[in-house]
């Protein structure tokens, strides 16, 4: 029950928030807040009452809460939920940033207040279900089902400027790039699910029963339906050829949507290639990892020069994701475990971070009216705790050590320089330019001559909390991130067994891994 | 052969429905009251949907055939409660269109009741002669609603544009039929596909491709389409809701039967044929549509790229998928229905013209938030978004497509998808749109118009969330 009530909550909060508008414009807020609070609360729950580290050497699917429904049953689907540790840790991730998100919009909105957090908690209560869904065709259902009220939030709350057509373009953009991605999906599921028919005589959707599939199909169509996954998480994650909608959607979005966008739903197309691609396609997926990874070596650079270039804070910050998502493409594909517990830590932190900024961002645009860099610069002068988080929340990007940033990339290098030696390289020469677009960031707000003159607003009690609380966890996390790798341990653990059976990785230690588990020197006393 | 009662129970639904036109025309000659012709139309189209579980094709599941000439199996009955649906909404649609309307306002259930007693008689047909009759009573009622506003001259021309071209593709189709003949030596459906053909049957498999051309010009597929914008935007708002749903039904069901009936010898090379018209429907529906500012046009152009869809199951893998046809079907007729009924709900006869731009779109959500949201999931469901039974068919074509590993045809049906987003997008998003609204015809709202697309939206929501039902009865279907 308690994981559909995960759903559920945001859900009928949605629906709550917007007839309670009619209440007082304040009621949205506090409904849409007490929500996340209780998915935060449940996952924290969940975090202390579940035991993550205790298998690891059967290295099976081992699910800590599973629910399950009839729903169609003539097609052979079935509403399945199921948590595990990889589940787990984005829920927590989830849970944290849509209380964020609901904070940070709690002066900028003030039209349609139920609306929009309905819409909020909407897209949340469809990224809940992404983490948690087992069947294939619930899983698709709410992968499409929280871009709707993503794309209502980017064209209907997003930024004001004189052309409204553009943010509407922008949402348009959006919502077609990841639609089509969504049925060039739907074909891999379909085409799994029909090859599973063809062998037992049995429609099923079963994420477990489609698990030893790709033994039953040829090495060409398993590659090609591999293509088809892949492509559908690309366009989310997103890389490069197909990440055009990102920078768009970013800069017309509320700060809200930002936070929603960058932190977390991004995260489901990771998610999403190490729950599904990796497991279900494990040959093909090894045949394509050199392509993949040099896919993320480009997405890497490029992403890192046009956020160099841009003179609006919120496109830089949605370059640096691009950036950032080519090391969790290259970290994916290494899949060795090393890499794969760097990941978690990776799209935890990045979706902390990013989030981080874009709320700093939306604060500066509440003081200073504008997104645009040129026009900031100063602004070390002009308030006191603004400059200092957004400096923080720079190098945290930049992944200086002590940020949980730092932790994921220094896991996914390491690991992956077993694999790819020479990619790895090149990739870790990439940190230079992270170094160079944080700075350049830093350098074009903080410095320089204000062009405005006296002191402005400080941050509130209330903005003040949602930044220092995404400090902190980045900081904890970066000092001590242990207890987070041994949530994921285990999940991560079956992924490896999938993807490579024989231990390839395991690059610098012979004997138990330090990454997790209980064998783990450090939870050991 | 013996007749008796028992003979023409199957027909029981056309059978009150004709018995329903003839009293309707009665009541006409009487008096005229426009409130009473409805009311009859309407507890016509009711009795005959009720009547249906009285047939023995219905609660047997056996199929029947009524002589030679009609047939009545699962699938019959099928399209049969489709278009005896369509009608029923159709004629509430109607009676609120036409209530301001300034000349006579009866007239026009007559034509509905006969076309779809055609439509009924059509998707029955096992035999060209009935064939013929079903496919002319469909449409020669429609002239003449098309027309029936016709102090609008968009509506005149609709109505000739459409008689024309509607008369040449029954000379298409009559010429196909005596082709066939000629070489196959019989007319019914059932002995075509018990023939035994000589080698090269040229004839027949000319004559079987000329039928199927005049019905692709009914279903306005490329390049057969080029009326459908016009006819679509002349035609009152409720005419064009049943051109779009019942003369479509009707005519995929037959066209199924034909397909399914004829030997492979005939049906075989028309499938590339086939193939190719559908990539261009496709193509050409969603392309032309993308720059529409007039939603009816709008409309007629996504109904090309729908029946594109619809041919995907039709063709693919040289194999009828009559389930995946009956699901998405079920599912375009509702969601048009509910498309169509939002345009008649903000239009009146009496005015110069329906209220079909979308400026008169714009901002609709904020003036009637329960219209705006239906005509939300309205548009998501012809996008074929999760959640509405627009997905539900579309899933099935998909499923349709990657089992017979017609990867071209997927490719069309992703691409096409994906353009159409943006079109059904540009209207959604004008729904709220907080623009001033200029325009030159006031936009009212009817009332109870407007409860009933609510009504088709909670369905296509009902029928996309808890599908198994629907799914389950069309499995049944023999």
């Amino acid at each position: 029950m308690t994981l559909s009530a995960l759903i559920l909550i945001p859900f009928v909060g949605g629906l709550l928030c917007w007839q309670g508008e009619r209440l007082g414009a304040g009621i949205p807020r506090w409904i849409a807040l007490i929500c996340m609070s209780l998915v935060l609360a449940i996952g924290i729950n969940f975090w202390l009452a579940g035991d993550y580290s205790g298998v690891t050497a059967t290295a099976g699917l081992n699910w800590q809460a599973e629910e399950q429904y009839p729903w169609i049953p003539i097609l052979g689907v079935s509403i399945h939920f199921a948590l595990d540790g990889l589940s787990l840790v984005m829920i927590l991730l989830t849970g944290l940033l849509g209380v964020i998100a609901v904070g940070c919009s709690w002066k900028e909105i003030s039209t349609n207040v139920g609306a929009f957090h309905m819409n909020l908690l909407w897209s949340l209560a469809g990224v809940l279900g992404v983490f948690l869904a087992l069947d294939m065709m619930l899983f698709f259902f709410f992968w499409e089902l929280m871009l709707i009220p993503v794309y209502f939030l980017i064209s209907l709350w997003g930024r004001a400027s004189e052309n409204k057509q553009l943010r509407v373009q922008a949402a348009t953009k959006f919502f077609i790039y990841t639609q089509v991605g969504g049925l060039i999906m739907l074909v891999g599921i379909l085409a799994l699910v029909l090859v599973n028919y063809k062998a037992t005589q049995q429609l099923s959707f079963d994420y477990e029963t489609l698990l030893g599939i790709h033994k039953l199909i040829t090495p060409e169509l398993q590659f090609i339906l591999m293509l088809c996954f892949f492509i559908g998480f690309a366009v989310k994650l997103p890389i490069v050829p197909v990440h055009s909608w990102l920078p768009d959607a970013h800069a017309e979005a509320p700060t809200a949507g930002s936070v929603d966008l960058a932190g977390i739903l991004l995260k489901t197309a990771g998610y999403g290639m190490l729950r599904f691609t990796l497991p279900f396609f494990p040959d093909a997926s090894q045949e394509f990892a050199n392509a993949a990874m040099l896919l993320g070596i480009f997405g890497i650079f490029y992403g890192a020069f046009l956020a160099f270039v841009q003179t609006d804070i919120k496109r830089l910050i949605a370059y640096t994701s691009i950036s950032h998502m080519g090391f969790v493409l290259i970290g994916i594909y290494s899949g060795n475990l090393l890499t794969l517990q760097g990941l978690a830590i990776q799209m935890l932190a990045h979706g902390l971070c990013a989030g981080g900024l874009f709320v700093l961002a939306g604060q500066l645009h509440e003081r200073l009216g504008t997104y645009d860099m040129r026009k900031m610069g100063g602004l070390w002068a002009n308030y006191s705790y603004l400059p200092a988080l957004l400096m923080f929340f720079a190098a945290a990007l930049l992944g200086i050590p002590g940020t949980a940033n730092f932790v994921g990339e220094f896991l996914i290098l390491i690991g992956a320089f077993k694999v790819v030696p020479v990619l790895t390289i090149v990739a870790t020469a990439s940190l230079v330019l992270a170094g160079v677009y944080s700075l350049i960031l830093i350098h074009r707000t903080l410095f320089g001559k204000s062009p405005t003159e006296g002191k402005g607003i400080d941050l509130s009690a209330r903005e003040l909390t949602l930044v220092v609380s995404l400090a902190v966890v980045l900081l904890v996390i970066g000092f001590y991130p242990q207890p987070l790798l041994n949530v994921s341990v285990e999940a991560m653990t079956f992924i490896q067994h999938t993807y490579a059976p024989v231990d390839v990785s395991n690059p610098l230690l012979t004997g138990p891994l330090p990454v997790g588990g209980s064998a783990s020197p450090v939870v050991t006393p | 052969m013996n007749f008796s009662f028992a003979t023409f129970l199957p027909l029981l639904p056309v059978i009150v429905l004709s018995l329903t036109t003839v009293t309707l025309m009665l009541a006409i000659a009487i008096k005229r009251h426009h409130t009473t012709s409805f009311w009859i139309t309407a507890a016509g189209f009711l009795l005959s949907l009720l009547s249906m579980q009285y047939t023995p094709a219905f609660s047997d599941s056996v199929a029947t055939p009524v002589t030679g000439l009609l047939l009545f199996d699962g699938q019959a009955y099928f399209y049969t409660m489709l278009i005896l649906f369509a009608g029923l909404v159709c004629a509430f649609f109607l009676r609120n269109f036409i209530q301001s309307y300034q000349g006579n306002r009866e007239e026009i259930y007559l034509l509905l009741l006969i076309s779809v007693a055609g439509g009924l008689v059509l998707v029955a047909s096992s035999h060209m002669a009935s064939f013929f009759i079903g496919f002319e009573l469909l449409s020669v009622p429609l002239y003449g609603m098309v027309a029936y506003t016709h102090e609008r001259n968009r509506a005149l021309e609709a109505g000739i544009k459409y008689l024309i071209l509607s008369a040449a593709a029954s000379a298409f189709m009559l010429f196909g039929m005596a082709l066939v003949y000629a070489q196959v030596g019989t007319l019914s459906l059932i002995g075509l596909s018990k023939s035994v053909l000589i080698a090269d049957s040229y004839l027949a498999g000319f004559g079987v491709a000329m039928i199927v051309i005049a019905m692709c010009f009914k279903l306005s597929l490329t390049p057969f389409h080029l009326w459908t914008p016009d006819v679509y935007q002349g035609a009152p708002a409720p005419v064009g809701a049943l051109l779009a749903t019942i003369s479509k039904v009707a005519v995929f069901a037959i066209l199924i039967r034909l397909l399914v009936q004829a030997p492979d010898e005939l049906t075989h090379f028309l499938q590339p044929i086939l193939v190719v018209i559908l990539i261009a429907s496709i193509v050409v529906g969603n392309l032309l549509a993308l720059t529409q500012n007039n939603v009816k046009r709008m409309f007629a152009y996504s109904s090309i790229a729908h029946m594109g869809y619809l041919f995907i199951p039709l063709v693919a893998g040289y194999e009828v998928d009559v389930k995946a046809v009956n699901v998405y079907l079920l599912a375009y007729v509702v969601t048009t229905l509910g498309a169509f009924g939002a345009i008649s709900a903000i239009s009146a006869a009496a005015n110069t013209g329906d209220c079909e731009t979308l400026d008169n779109f714009r901002g609709l959500f904020w003036r009637n938030p329960y219209l705006g949201g239906a005509m939300v999931f309205i548009m998501l469901s012809l996008a074929g978004i999760p959640l509405t039974t627009g997905f539900i068919g579309k899933f099935y074509v998909f499923m349709s497509a990657v089992n017979t590993s017609s990867w071209g045809l997927l490719a069309a049906l992703i691409l096409g998808s994906g353009v159409g987003l943006y079109y059904y997008l540009r209207l959604m998003i004008a729904l709220f749109s907080r623009d001033a609204i200029q325009s030159d015809t006031p936009v009212l709202i009817n009332r109870s118009s407007a409860i009933l697309v609510v009504l088709m939206a909670m369905l296509v929501v009902w029928l996309g969330i808890y599908p198994q039902p629907s799914l389950e009865f069309i499995a049944t279907l023999k």
